[in-house]
């Protein structure tokens, strides 16, 4: 056993220490989200290999109490980091110090905030504390799911990578110019496929959609849980119904990770009070959140798709 | 509603309810001081199944329930001094008997029912004119006897054996306190009932406890909240139009509650001030030097952009590299039952002198941390916890828990830590013992590392590399060097780290099974020395530790869902001197498995196994050479938001060399400021 361990090791340490040089080899890419790793891809395409700590139905802004070991192992082998930002990830920061690559840590070539020049929606103005709940302090960090912030992040990565591999640098504007150029296409294409979702009133279980509602002209009336990662009171509840029954709202949106219970309560109080059917519906929040958005567009497709489907 | 005061029923039933609130937190003082909560209960059912009989046959009430009470203080008074019969099967057996009687008696007379509910449970308001004399009476003779032969009372009451020895009529005292007792509660069941009396014995001398210290006060104390308790309670009855049995009662409740609660905030002040004081200074810099905030344009949900601050000014340097603040604060509140004093006398000898995890029966603010970090430069950072611990009654002591310098940028991945931190030797010392799901510490921590409860903190230099072996699999290995600080594990460190090291190294593997279920197995081994009679370091200490910890997360809604299983075991062998310098070795082993589950997104129940035997000779030469304890727990959170947990833990303890014990433990921990999450 004793042996094992150790000859285990021993590979370890050497494949440490005979890694090739970045440019010679595929750039190995580590993200928060699936959504980033998507990215990543688009941009690298064949000479990058990036994979998300998290699942596309998951959702890395949930307070981690312990990251996994491999994690740390897989960051500190990688070549390049995008997280979220926005202090949405803070995990991120341990797996980094832990991690003890210079190539990932803030100031390092590979660190990529995603969030740069993002125009943050949601910042807490005047005074910020925990009687609001778990909120996210430097703003909302979905950002991604408005299409036009793709842009911007793609942008970032490019940047990043860049600074990994110069050599590389051309393949990468090329590879992020043709990402924007056919986000501009689909945006069109968006819009005009949700253009019933135009002034829909929905609620929502979590602060995820301002974004995605903003590019869409949907109103989203009110939450499951208005103070963010506190579960509901029963008066949550009932001014949620009320809100809904009031506005006329008939959908409910929950990310997966968040049980339906909540939201079936309120849509059968709403029912009650509207007399016309309320429905609950799980929408994935990122890349790979159902097996059909295996891409960023494949995702966004799905959300509108999903939507009508649901308000028709 | 208030007018009612002027009736003369209703100021017959004040001057009735303190005349019992008077009389009951009198001898419930007693009742407290001997433990024998039971006692009073078993005497007041006695009473009432005297009520019973007497309304069957026809007897006159009181002087029945007066005579079961006196003759059953009688007989268990006598039952104290036989030896050998445990006092608690035969009151009970006294209680089980007076309850069911009773419940014959009430049930072969329908008649007599509605009258006996109406007695046992209490009408204040119905004490005529002629029974309130007899009260009054009666309230009198019991407190002057109780303030002429209150040295004697206190005495028995205390130490009936000492009494006993030193020639004090102890049987006597001892009778006639039973008497009185008995007395005060067949009159204080006549008039306020079953449930109002044992408020009365129980609460105002229980909160008394708990709030003062001396006797003196503690006698003044249980007077004042029973002799006001029971009058505010009739008004609240009154007022919110309630059963006056439950009202008073409740009202006792809530104002010992009430008294406590003022008690406690005033002590609490003390320490959280200076804590609080450092932090106010920290924020009205920070605010002061802030960024105007920019407010937003109230826009529809969804319509429109919200504004951002333009441009938003720079902070200060001193401002933007101030380190992360964050405070940690936890409190617990500790109920033993049985009798603690003799466990304590039992165990105290041991515990002199060292710091108590938490001090029985009592409320404790056990801790509050403060922890600084910040990056130092782009080779190493820094962390600091000062702490303001809990270590006598309401004495604190403010000291450096932690202070760690990481070197996080060295060749190789090897991550290097010095200065005083918690060592990783084993899962506990790995962890921030906040974080697992139990309020006190397990059995076989405390024995190896000390009463404190806070596991191997020691001061010296640790480095650990992490390998990945597959995709799914990790090793970490640790190696430290150390003073061993540590008074029970090491003796105290008189070695020195640089004459003769205490030292550890350990290893953990990793195994991720899918997304859902974290399988991590570990196991080290740590060894030092302490200076013999001679000044030489020749007394090894090792100890051997491993454990198993599995954990599973629903992978979807891993918010609602989660269980963990851990089990963690040290093995210490110790070189011991004996009285006359033969040195002999001393092996010793304990465990403790945790398993936890998450219910609901707030709610988790757990459970933990104790099993640890003493890492030391008993100093009494009758006490067992091996001696162990054995506990089972049950523990319940609840996490209303992500930085607020109360917890409640039941513990029973056995031990073959002191008393069993059972504690209730209840424990509020809260965070605010930077956090981070764990490594692994």
């Amino acid at each position: 056993m004793r042996r094992r361990t150790f000859i285990a090791s021993a590979a370890a340490v050497a494949r440490a220490l005979v890694a090739a040089p970045a440019e010679a080899r595929t750039l190995r890419v580590v993200t928060s989200s699936t959504d980033l790793a998507s990215l990543a891809a688009e941009i690298g395409r064949d000479r990058v290999q990036a994979a998300s700590f998290f699942r596309g139905y998951q959702e890395p802004e949930l307070w981690v109490e312990e990251i996994f070991p491999s994690w740390v192992v897989r960051a500190s082998r990688a070549d390049a980091l995008v997280r979220i930002g926005l202090s949405a990830d803070v995990w991120m920061d341990t797996v980094i110090e832990a991690a003890q690559s210079r190539a990932i840590a803030p100031g390092g070539p590979g660190y990529i905030d995603a969030s740069e020049r993002i125009e943050v929606l949601e910042v807490p103005v005047g005074r910020v504390d925990r009687t609001l709940g778990e909120i996210h302090v430097q703003g909302n960090p979905h950002y991604l799911l408005d299409p036009a912030n793709a842009k911007i992040v793609a942008d970032n990565i490019v940047r990043g990578l860049t600074r990994v591999s110069p050599t590389d640098g051309d393949r990468f504007h090329r590879n992020a110019a043709d990402f924007a150029s056919r986000i501009d296409a689909a945006l069109p294409r968006w819009e005009a496929a949700a253009r019933g979702l135009r002034g829909a009133r929905i609620a929502a279980y979590h602060k995820t959609w301002s974004y995605f509602v903003r590019r869409f002209g949907l109103v989203v009336v009110g939450y499951c849980e208005p103070k963010p990662g506190i579960e509901p009171s029963p008066a949550d509840i009932q001014q949620l119904s009320a809100t809904m029954a009031r506005e006329g709202a008939r959908l409910i949106v929950h990310e997966p990770v968040y049980s339906p219970r909540i939201p079936q309560t309120v849509a059968r109080e709403v029912e009650r009070r509207l007399g016309k059917p309320v429905t609950v519906l799980r929408l994935p929040a990122h890349v790979e959140g159902v097996p059909e958005a295996k891409d960023y567009f494949a995702f966004i497709d799905h959300l509108i798709a999903k939507l009508t489907e649901a308000l028709r | 509603m208030l007018d009612v005061v002027g009736q003369p029923f209703f100021q017959h039933a004040l001057v009735a309810g303190t005349l019992v609130g008077l009389m009951g937190s009198l001898v419930g003082v007693y009742v407290l001081l001997k433990r024998m909560v039971f006692l009073g209960i078993a005497l007041a059912q006695l009473a009432s199944a005297g009520v019973g009989l007497a309304l069957l046959v026809g007897w006159p009430l009181l002087p029945t329930a007066l005579a079961a009470s006196l003759g059953g203080a009688v007989a268990f008074s006598h039952v104290h001094w036989r030896r050998g019969i445990p006092m608690d099967a035969l009151v009970g057996l006294g209680y089980v008997m007076a309850a069911a009687l009773g419940i014959v008696f009430v049930a072969k007379n329908p008649v007599g029912e509605a009258r006996a509910l109406q007695v046992l449970f209490g009408n204040i308001l119905s004490v005529p004119a002629g029974e309130l004399a007899a009260l009054a009476l009666v309230a009198a003779v019991v407190t002057l006897v109780h303030i002429v032969f209150r040295k004697e009372f206190v005495f028995v009451a205390f130490d009936y054996e000492t009494a006993a020895a030193q020639g004090v009529r102890a049987r006597l005292w001892h009778l006639l306190l039973y008497l009185t007792l008995g007395v005060a509660i067949a009159f204080a069941i006549r008039s306020a009932g079953v449930l109002v009396t044992f408020a009365l014995l129980v609460v105002p001398a229980l909160a008394a406890r708990l709030l003062v210290a001396h006797l003196r006060a503690l006698f003044g104390t249980a007077i004042a909240l029973g002799t006001l308790g029971v009058p505010l309670g009739l008004l609240v009855a009154f007022v919110l139009d309630l059963p006056t049995g439950a009202a008073i009662s409740l009202t006792l409740v809530l104002l010992a509650g009430f008294a406590l609660a003022v008690q406690r905030t005033v002590r609490l002040i003390r320490p959280l001030a200076a804590l609080s004081l450092v932090l106010a200074a920290l924020t009205s810099t920070a605010a002061a030097q802030a960024p105007p905030a920019v407010p937003s344009a109230p826009t529809a949900p969804g319509a429109g952009r919200e504004s951002l601050p333009e441009r938003p000014t720079p902070l200060p340097p001193y401002l933007a590299l101030l380190p992360e603040v964050r405070v940690e604060g936890n409190i617990i509140g500790n109920y033993t039952f049985g009798n603690y004093r003799r466990l304590e006398r039992q165990l105290g000898e041991e515990q002199e002198g060292e710091e108590f995890f938490v001090r029985r029966n009592r409320l404790n603010v056990r801790e509050v941390e403060l922890g600084l970090r910040s990056t130092i430069d782009p080779f190493a950072r820094f962390e600091a916890i000062i702490s303001a611990e809990q270590v006598f009654e309401g004495e604190f002591e403010v000291g450096l828990e932690e202070a760690i310098l990481t070197f996080g940028a060295l060749p190789g991945r090897i991550e290097l830590k010095v200065g005083k931190f918690r060592t990783t030797f084993g899962e506990f010392n790995d962890s921030d013992p906040e974080e697992f799901p139990e309020v006190d510490p397990p059995n076989v921590i405390t024995n190896v590392f000390g009463r404190d409860g806070d596991g191997w903190i020691d001061t010296g230099l640790a480095a650990n590399r992490l390998f990945g072996l597959t995709e799914q699999a990790t090793l970490l290995l640790t190696a430290g060097l150390f003073n061993g600080d540590n008074e029970t594990a090491f003796h105290g460190g008189e070695a020195g780290v640089a004459r003769k090291p205490t030292w550890f190294g350990r290893g953990e593997i990793f195994v991720e099974l899918g997304e859902t279920i974290g399988l991590e197995v570990g196991a080290g081994y740590a060894s030092g020395y302490a200076l013999d009679e001679d000044d030489r370091p020749t007394l090894r200490s090792r100890i051997l530790n491993a454990h198993v910890e599995v954990d599973y997360r629903h992978p979807l809604l891993g918010l609602y869902r989660g269980v963990n299983f851990l089990t963690e075991v040290f093995h210490t062998w110790r070189d011991q001197q004996d009285a006359n310098g033969e040195p002999s070795l001393l092996p010793r082993w304990g465990l403790y498995a945790l398993a936890e589950a998450q219910l609901a997104r707030e709610w988790s129940i757990g459970g933990r196994f104790d099993y640890s035997q003493l890492p030391t000779l008993a100093e009494e030469d009758d006490a067992p050479r091996l001696r162990y304890e054995t506990a089972g727990s049950l523990i319940v959170s609840y996490r209303p938001s992500r930085f607020l947990t109360l917890r409640m833990q039941y513990k029973h303890t056995g031990r073959n060399f002191a008393p069993d014990s059972d504690e209730i433990f209840l424990q509020a921990l809260f965070k605010v400021g930077y956090e981070r999450p764990g490594p692994f």
